[in-house]
């Protein structure tokens, strides 16, 4: 619950950055994507239940929400 | 078919076909194909896809007038040959596909000045691209402490903008280009005011938006400001049938609820039937996708420099 937490926050942060500094759109959307995929490999390690699926599972997420930020920020 | 698409169930081996990674992929792929043929239709047909807007000069100038007003200083004259110089950058950004106060083969702002016959002491601009309304470009511009700077700074006599439409980097939009400027002869004024020695020189100095610190240029010729109504420059008169921008969002905005309501329905029944998988934090999953949705439910159009 406390990582979920932490998670949030880093990720809170990031939103601010991305939605406040045009210039840094780019830059922030493959930092958020990879802040993910960091996470819920770190979690599952801690867990001992990181499997092929699991890591596939995050980044395949992680590559779908970092691939919108960055065609939205083209766009916008 | 549906409850095997959305739900955890025996048929999908616990998790719903639409989060398996198959249909994520499929996902992700849809993404980039949309993107792809959003790009490659606003470029082949013209006038189908880009950003429709209702700018125009003379409101920016109203708009620009009452934020200086608001802070007691006087308001800026329209000057048809900083109109012109506007008018030509924006035509040499459109033509060089650039987004930039200098262009790539180095030409700086301050080029355009001396083009239209401007001779400066002091000179500024302000670049806004893919906004909707005058409204929305000038309170982005006070946001930025540079481009505010150029806005309100009290050195600043004249004004001059254009609003030019066409097809950049891509796609259909409107750009803005703001040109402040006190011209040369108004050194020549204060002096004989303040009956400073006739040998002091004057020093033209210049800014650009985006960047505080200030350039020094040297002026090429002295002229006499004219002083004209506010120009309004459209190079195209069509507007795009749908904006761009809102269909990547709303395209987004979609894929990003339907995936949040599955991870919650994916939760719920598993928490209920208490079932043990291999898979990723449901919890986090809904964090980064209500994360996505949050910044794509606050993300403004427009683009400054």
């Amino acid at each position: 619950m406390r990582q979920n937490l932490w998670l949030a926050l880093i990720l809170a942060v990031l939103a601010v950055v991305y939605l406040t500094l045009p210039d840094l759109r780019l830059v922030t959307a493959v930092v958020i994507g990879l802040v993910y995929f960091l996470y819920g490999i770190i979690i599952h390690l801690t867990d001992k239940s990181l499997h092929l699926l699991v890591v596939l599972e995050y980044l395949f997420l992680s590559f779908l929400g970092t691939a919108i930020l960055i065609f939205i920020s083209y766009r916008a | 078919m549906l409850a095997h698409l959305f739900t955890p169930r025996g048929s999908n081996n616990y998790k719903a076909k639409a989060l398996q990674l198959s249909s994520l992929s499929s996902f992700l792929l849809l993404i980039i194909v949309g993107q792809l043929l959003i790009t490659v239709v606003g470029r082949a047909v013209p006038g189908v896809l880009g950003i429709a807007s209702s700018i125009s000069a003379a409101d920016l100038v109203n708009l620009t007038n009452a934020k200086r007003a608001e802070l007691g200083l006087p308001t800026l004259s329209v000057n048809q040959a900083l109109a012109n110089a506007a008018s030509l950058k924006a035509s040499d950004m459109m033509a060089k596909n650039y987004w930039s106060h200098t262009s790539p083969d180095g030409t700086t702002p301050w080029y355009f000045f001396g083009a239209s016959g401007y001779s400066y002491l002091y000179a500024g601009e302000n670049l806004a691209r893919d906004f909707m309304d005058s409204g929305s470009v000038v309170s982005a511009w006070m946001n930025s402490p540079t481009h505010k700077a150029n806005i309100v700074s009290p050195r600043y006599h004249d004004i001059g903008i254009a609003v030019v439409s066409g097809n950049f980097m891509g796609q259909e939009t409107t750009l803005v280009v703001q040109m402040f400027g006190t011209p040369a002869s108004a050194q020549v004024a204060q002096v004989a005011v303040a009956e400073v020695a006739a040998e002091e020189t004057a020093t033209p100095i210049a800014s650009v938006g985006a960047e505080p610190t200030e350039e020094i240029a040297t002026p090429e010729q002295v002229t006499v400001a004219l002083i004209d109504q506010p120009r309004v420059a459209g190079l195209y008169d069509r507007f795009p049938f749908l904006n761009s921008f809102q269909l990547t969002r709303a395209m987004s905005l979609s894929l990003t609820l339907l995936l949040l309501a599955l991870i919650v329905i994916d939760a719920v029944v598993i928490t209920r039937k208490k079932i043990t998988r291999l898979s990723g934090k449901s919890l986090a999953h809904f964090i980064f996708l209500g994360i996505l949705l949050l910044i794509l439910l606050f993300v403004k159009q427009g683009l400054i420099l």
